[in-house]
């Protein structure tokens, strides 16, 4: 077995044990009956249709056609209201995705889990840039939900955009906590580098950088070959095993760490796999792994975008270095420095105790502003 | 001629997009290549922190712990073995300080050689010894929980303890009548959930009996081990 797939079989029992104990559960083990329930369930999704708008003309008259009301709605209205509240801030509609979703907020309804509601209400205050409201409702999300570690890292991009370092390394500590580092985007690392690049904290940039490549190093050569030759191993096993089980990671298994990220979510993904099991048409799985490859393809194009830009932090890191900054030591403390009898504190190690995930704290210093710099 | 022109297309394709694959692994190698700058990066120590900060799992302010204890005793009159239970009743303050009221009730059997000695006298061949039993106890105690920690249990669960210091006084009832007793000692305190906590513990136990008409003093260490319920 190889390192990433013994760290995701980690994640795996790690998860299945957190969801047990109701610390943090992201897809815990499910027993048979809670397997059976699950798929019956995910079977009803192939009848509720995956939108695109082209334009905004075309959105805004689809709009109209959906308008909101009171009263009880059929699963298919919800869905397409839905849809409409996920769409509108594409078109910089801030304001109607927020109607839709205070709306669907006060639906009774079993369509859309409120942890998405949460989600999607958290990022069109993001895009508002009312940040403190984003932030509060990125936090309503539990530990247990499947949107929790998606939550955490755009929590870490909030807290950045509002200066507060010390809880974007506390947030970042969470999602790059070695349990999840298979199943995480790039992104967060190249967060965790900016972020110590702001704080010219420059030993931990290249700390940040290694922990990328040793992530990473067996990843891009999965995708890639799931991309070129437009199958592997795992993607075969992945959906062999997503046919009879539900659309979670512990469904997928270690496999997971050789495919795109979070491919089980992806909702075209979803509809092959949910046409193949009740059609059983080989066409269908035949569909799911061509989408696997453009996912795949997604990812690494992605990947590709991160390492440039880690390179341009790595650059301004060097440039500072040989500048010959004066950091002096009137630095500006963030973080909390309470000494509450209430709270008990232990030492950030390596080692990851499950009930530890997302209680962590830094105390971070401000970066000086650059002076008696030379050249 | 469309065969052929396909297999021109595949012939810069696939290296290209080999070449890309190639130029991605690269990119990602490439990222911190540079040793002396890492060397000069890592020298600054900026003394930024990371911790790991937790709310107590079980709150333990102003709460009644009610706990009941087996304890066994080691030391006191060399021919009797002894143990006891106990209830306690403590009063957590805060997480760092407790009061506590304790009762204890001995059980007595002699021991090896007191089962000798006795044999012995009833075969007339030593006189009978005296001996001065413990029958209950009354103690009032402080606690004092400076050191915090963690347990994993074979990563089932995750528990919080305390290790606490004792010291406190009060009454012994022995055979002779009553006499005044004091101890300290140390244990740990395991917090297994809201309601449900238990405790091992070593103290130290002095007080006087009465043996012939000799006032004899005891030191006692007592190894105890209970469970209590947190209301």
């Amino acid at each position: 077995m190889t390192l990433s797939c013994v760290k995701t079989q980690l994640a795996i029992s790690l998860i299945a044990l957190l969801g047990g104990l109701s610390f943090t559960a992201m897809g815990g083990s499910l027993d048979k009956a809670q397997q059976a329930s699950q798929m019956a369930q995910e079977a009803k999704w192939q009848n509720r249709p995956i939108l695109h708008f082209r334009s905004a003309k075309e959105f805004n008259r689809f709009v109209t056609t959906t308008p909101l009301r009171r009263g009880p709605m059929s699963e298919s209205d919800l869905w397409l209201r839905w849809q409409a509240a996920l769409w509108a801030p594409t078109f910089d509609q801030t304001t109607l995705a927020l109607k839709i979703l205070n709306w669907l907020d006060e639906q009774v309804q079993t369509v859309v889990d409120q942890d998405q509601i949460d989600l999607a209400k958290a990022r069109v205050y993001y895009q508002k840039s009312n940040l403190k409201q984003a932030e509060s409702h990125y936090r309503k999300i539990p530990s247990s939900s499947d949107y929790w570690i998606e939550a955490q890292e755009e929590l870490a991009w909030t807290s950045l955009r509002l200066n507060q370092h010390h809880q974007t390394i506390a947030s970042l500590a969470t999602v790059l906590a070695p349990v999840f580092s298979q199943i995480i985007q790039a992104e967060p690392y190249f967060l965790k580098s900016l972020t110590h690049l702001q704080i010219c904290d420059y030993g931990k940039v290249f700390e940040t950088t290694q922990l990328f490549k040793e992530n990473f190093k067996s990843r891009i050569p999965a995708l890639q070959q799931l991309a070129q030759a437009g199958t592997s191993p795992a993607a075969e096993k992945a959906i062999d095993q997503l046919m009879v089980s539900p659309f979670r990671l512990t469904s997928v298994g270690p496999g997971a760490s050789q495919l795109p990220v979070q491919f089980w979510r992806d909702q075209i993904f979803q509809r092959h796999i949910l046409h193949w099991r009740t059609s059983k048409s080989p066409g269908f799985r035949a569909q799911a792994i061509a989408r696997l490859k453009n996912l795949a393809e997604r990812d690494l194009r992605e990947i590709s975008s991160i390492v440039q830009k880690m390179h341009i932090v790595e650059a301004e890191v060097i440039q500072r270095l040989h500048m010959d900054v004066h950091l002096t030591d009137t630095r500006v403390q963030q973080g909390p420095q309470s000494n509450d009898k209430n709270q008990l504190k232990f030492p950030y190690t390596s080692e990851v105790w499950l009930d530890e995930l997302d209680s962590y704290q830094a105390r971070v210093k401000d970066c000086p502003s650059l002076r008696k710099a030379s050249l | 001629m469309k065969l052929l022109k396909l297999l021109i297309l595949a012939a810069f394709v696939v290296p290209a997009s080999l070449s890309q694959a190639g130029d991605l692994q690269n990119d990602l190698g490439s990222l911190g290549g540079n040793k002396d700058i890492l060397k000069r990066a890592r020298a600054l120590d900026p003394k930024n922190r990371l911790q790991v900060v937790q709310n107590r799992l079980v709150d333990r302010n102003f709460r009644l712990e009610l706990a009941a204890q087996y304890g066994s005793i080691a030391g006191g009159d060399p021919y009797l073995n002894t143990d006891n239970l106990g209830a306690q009743l403590e009063f957590h303050i805060n997480p760092r300080w407790s009061v506590g009221a304790r009762y204890y009730s001995y059980s007595n059997s002699l021991s090896t050689e007191g089962q000798r000695r006795a044999d012995s006298a009833r075969a007339g061949r030593e006189p009978f010894f005296d001996s001065d039993s413990a029958i209950q106890s009354y103690l009032g105690v402080i606690t004092w929980y400076p050191i915090y920690g963690k347990l994993n249990f074979f990563d089932w669960s995750v528990a919080q303890f305390d290790i606490y210091a004792l010291a406190g006084g009060g009454q012994m009832e022995l055979e002779s009548g009553n006499t005044g007793t004091y101890t300290f000692g140390a244990g740990i305190g395991i917090w297994l959930s809201q309601h449900v906590s238990t405790r091992f513990e070593v103290r130290y136990q002095g007080y006087e009996d009465q043996v012939y008409s000799d006032k004899r003093k005891l030191d006692l260490t007592v190894v105890s081990a209970g469970i209590g319920f947190l209301l």
